[in-house]
């Protein structure tokens, strides 16, 4: 490999991110080659300086605020906690989809509600996410983008 | 974790307690913003709190707080820049450049001018990198994750995250030369 892919792997050497075949290898190549020696030292020297960085302090009415907020958000039960609950949400909210959507509060056709509760199964995860979320800020539609991944790569 | 899902403040507080303060100050740095570095923070706990009952107990607990803490702040960067080019539009070029000077934290007064000037010289290249740069750099310099955690917080790959934070690196290193040769101007982000 050339010097110039060993400093490529440089910061991950001076983290400790290496393995044990390329860290030798790195210091082979350290040990060889001034210039590349000295960007390591600076390196070292940036990583050395982001550790004396000022950070900001939460205060200490942090904790009481966020504490409050809970009380105007409790945690919402989700799709995976109430198993039984559900089918018989999805069955309600078809049947109130179905009369809203076509603006009768009588006779609909049995097959248009069966039709409107196979589309509300079929989207049933994404009701509950929007449930979850509540839908307070544009930002959580982003949620809910993630939360799948979120579930399917912890 | 799963215990805050079935509502037990309790639990809820042990989780605040323990990680407080690395959400504020990944916040802090993220967006480069000292003074919004709470706000943020208090947004995700909150956030957390909701989305309790979706976290499973095979998860990394930190990875699954630093990727909400990660969407979060990306999305106020969004909102953020949205506004500064509508009030580009308002305001002077004297005003734009007072915006973004660097908010130091009120509860550093010691913090010498040297470390002011530091700290404005690492903002500024802070600015430079890409939103994915900036949180793998966040979460190695400031909270010490490894790189591997790091990959599951920005769903990407080990290999993908040692590139971000190299480069990264090396952009702070260079703005750190500069001030170091009195080349960077400093208290500005622009």
């Amino acid at each position: 490999m050339s010097d110039k892919n060993w400093q490529n792997e440089l910061t991950a050497y001076v983290d400790g991110e290496l393995n044990e075949h390329d860290r030798r290898e790195v210091e082979a190549a350290l040990q060889r080659d001034p210039k590349l020696k000295a960007l390591e030292a600076k390196l070292r020297q940036t990583v050395a300086l982001m550790k004396t960085l000022p950070a900001p302090a939460p205060s200490a009415s942090m904790k009481a605020s966020v504490l409050g907020l809970l009380e105007e958000a409790p945690p919402k039960t989700s799709w995976f906690t109430m198993p039984k609950l559900v089918p018989m949400m999805a069955l309600a909210a078809a049947a109130v989809l179905a009369v809203v959507l076509r603006g009768r509060a009588v006779e609909v056709p049995p097959a248009f509600v069966e039709e409107d509760q196979v589309l509300l199964a079929q989207n049933m995860e994404l009701v509950e996410d929007l449930d979850l979320v509540g839908l307070t800020s544009p930002e959580d539609l982003e949620v809910i983008e993630q939360l799948k991944e979120l579930e399917a790569n912890p | 974790m799963v215990a805050v899902g079935r509502g037990d403040k309790a639990a809820f507080s042990v989780l605040f307690d323990r990680h407080q303060a690395g959400v504020v100050r990944f916040c802090g740095r993220f967006v480069g913003n000292a003074a919004r570095a709470e706000e943020l923070a208090q947004d995700v706990f909150v956030k957390l709190y909701k989305s309790a009952s979706r976290y499973s107990v095979d998860a990394k607990f930190k990875t699954f707080l630093y990727r909400v803490a990660t969407n979060h702040c990306l999305n106020e960067l969004r909102r953020f820049d949205e506004k500064r080019q509508q009030e580009a539009k308002e305001m002077t070029t004297e005003q734009n450049e007072s915006a973004l000077e660097v908010e130091v934290s009120p509860e550093s007064p010691e913090l010498s001018l040297a470390g002011k000037e530091l700290e404005a010289a690492v903002a500024s290249a802070m600015q430079q990198l890409s939103a994915r740069e900036r949180a793998a750099f966040t979460m190695c310099r400031f909270e010490g994750m490894a790189y591997r955690d790091i990959a599951q917080a920005l769903e990407s790959t080990e290999s993908a995250v040692k590139s971000l934070i190299h480069r990264a690196t090396v952009t702070v290193m260079k703005h750190v030369e500069a001030w170091q040769q009195g080349m960077l101007p400093s208290r500005s982000l622009a």
